[in-house]
């Protein structure tokens, strides 16, 4: 080919050089374009406010994980709508986390032998609701063995938690009003109310303290989160008798009840039952149970009326967004 | 720019798992992201600049039997003019790409504190 060759065709190579590159480019702004307005619209379409509400683990994070986790860096840096929701969703689950609780002066215990299970405090502790009883052998020995066959902070994070809602429910506290006060400030209500003794509540502060350290990485002894475990467990055992009991053989129950300012939601949270926020309707209440049913992978809405008998029972499954109904 | 975006949910999985590990992956591919806008941008702008000399010869090479014509010589220049824009933008996503990974950064600082919450989730989860 000689350069004469080259030249007469130089105008029709440069040509379509120049419309490929334009149309690429196109095409490229275009998809980007379109992805992130999808990106947009499913964020948009996620009901962000019931989930930072909830105080349900599963549903806090399918919303943080799944719904908002979807976006990209990109549309993250680019949106200050994202941004803004997950600094919301992060603030929601730090509060979820809490802060270390400061550990009480009166609760200063000599720190237990490594492998040992300290025995329960004596004296003050015996006419307590919750002073250990033969049961709690079992239990402890249950606990160290979980605790020590996967991470600590994840069964006391999670029994932190538990305890916690136990709490505020007994309390009957709102979601905003437990969010508000630490844990502190739940037990010294709790004394303050006669629902926990004040030798208890010290213990349970020294429990809630040794839960905070391992969930935010500090090194524990065995023994003392296996105690931890052990106090608020059968803490959450005794506060969850005074609620109404839910089944969780078989299927999940999230049962709506009445409440003297509204309708409530109450939710299976290991085996006690745990009261959610309260809901001026009943079909808000059931709407709302049916949601934490769906997010917390299927089970039954039993949905009660005024004079406490059963209205109605859906099941919902985690797959089917249409639930079937079973009139009884 | 034409592979998929990193989701934030995959920053997530990678802190829960280990935060160190994470950020190296993170450094790793806004790299590679980085060296491909400036590749393709470096190429679109050679090729422009290829067609910009291929101009000069009819200039440099008097004595040449087929001239280029004017309408020629202004598609050519059009087209030159088209490489070499797009290359230039592509050095200015290049920048973005960089804006992009001091975010993805800052969000491995954030996830990092919420770390507790991922992997109790996951368990629970699994």
């Amino acid at each position: 080919m000689n350069g004469s060759v080259i030249l007469q065709d130089l105008p029709w190579i440069a040509g379509i050089i120049g419309v490929t590159v334009l149309v690429s480019l196109a095409v490229v702004l275009v998809l980007r374009h379109r992805s992130l307005r999808e990106e947009r619209d499913n964020l948009r379409k996620a009901d962000t406010e019931a989930a930072l509400e909830s105080a349900d683990l599963q549903t806090l994070g399918f919303h943080l994980v799944e719904r908002l986790g979807s976006a990209s860096v990109r549309n993250y840096r680019a949106d200050d709508e994202v941004r803004d929701d997950f600094d919301r969703a992060f603030g929601a689950v730090r509060s979820y986390l809490a802060e270390p609780e400061p550990e009480p002066e009166s609760a200063a215990a000599p720190a237990p032998e490594l492998g040992a299970i300290p025995a329960p405090n004596g004296g003050e502790e015996q006419a307590s609701r919750t002073t250990p009883s033969p049961n709690d052998e079992a239990l402890a020995s249950h606990s160290l063995e979980v605790t020590q066959a996967e991470d600590n902070w994840t069964a006391l994070a999670q029994a932190r938690r538990d305890f916690e809602l136990a709490l505020a429910a007994s309390l009957d506290l709102s979601i905003d009003d437990r969010r508000r006060a630490s844990t502190s400030r739940l037990l010294a209500m709790a004394i303050d109310r006669g629902v926990l003794s004040k030798s208890l509540a010290n213990r349970l502060q020294r429990s809630v303290s040794v839960a905070s350290k391992a969930i935010h990485g500090e090194p524990v002894h065995a023994a003392e989160a296996s105690e931890s475990l052990v106090s608020l467990r059968a803490a959450i055992e005794e506060l969850g008798a005074s609620l109404s009991p839910v089944e969780t053989k078989g299927r999940r129950k999230f049962e709506v009840v009445p409440a003297s300012d509204g309708w409530k939601v109450i939710a299976p949270i290991g085996s006690a039952g745990i009261r959610l926020r309260s809901y001026p309707t009943q079909t808000e209440a059931a709407s709302r149970a049916r949601e934490f049913a769906y997010k917390s992978g299927g089970g039954e809405v039993v949905i009660h009326g005024r004079d406490g008998r059963i209205r109605n029972v859906d099941t919902v499954a985690s797959s089917d967004p249409f639930p079937s109904r079973k009139e009884k | 720019m034409f592979r998929s975006q990193v989701t934030i949910a995959v920053i997530m999985r990678l802190v829960a798992a280990d935060p160190a590990a994470a950020a190296a992956h993170l450094t790793k591919v806004y790299e590679w992201k980085y060296s491909e806008a400036i590749t393709v941008a470096k190429a679109l702008a050679g090729t422009g600049g290829a067609l910009i000399l291929a101009l000069l010869v009819p200039a440099l090479a008097p004595d040449t039997t087929a001239p280029l014509s004017v309408a020629g010589a202004i598609v050519v220049f059009a087209s030159a003019a088209v490489a070499i824009g797009v290359g230039s933008l592509l050095f200015v996503w290049a920048r973005r790409i960089h804006l992009e990974f001091l975010a993805a950064e800052t969000l491995v600082g954030q996830i990092v504190e919420i770390r507790p919450f991922l992997k109790l989730y996951e368990s629970t989860r699994s």
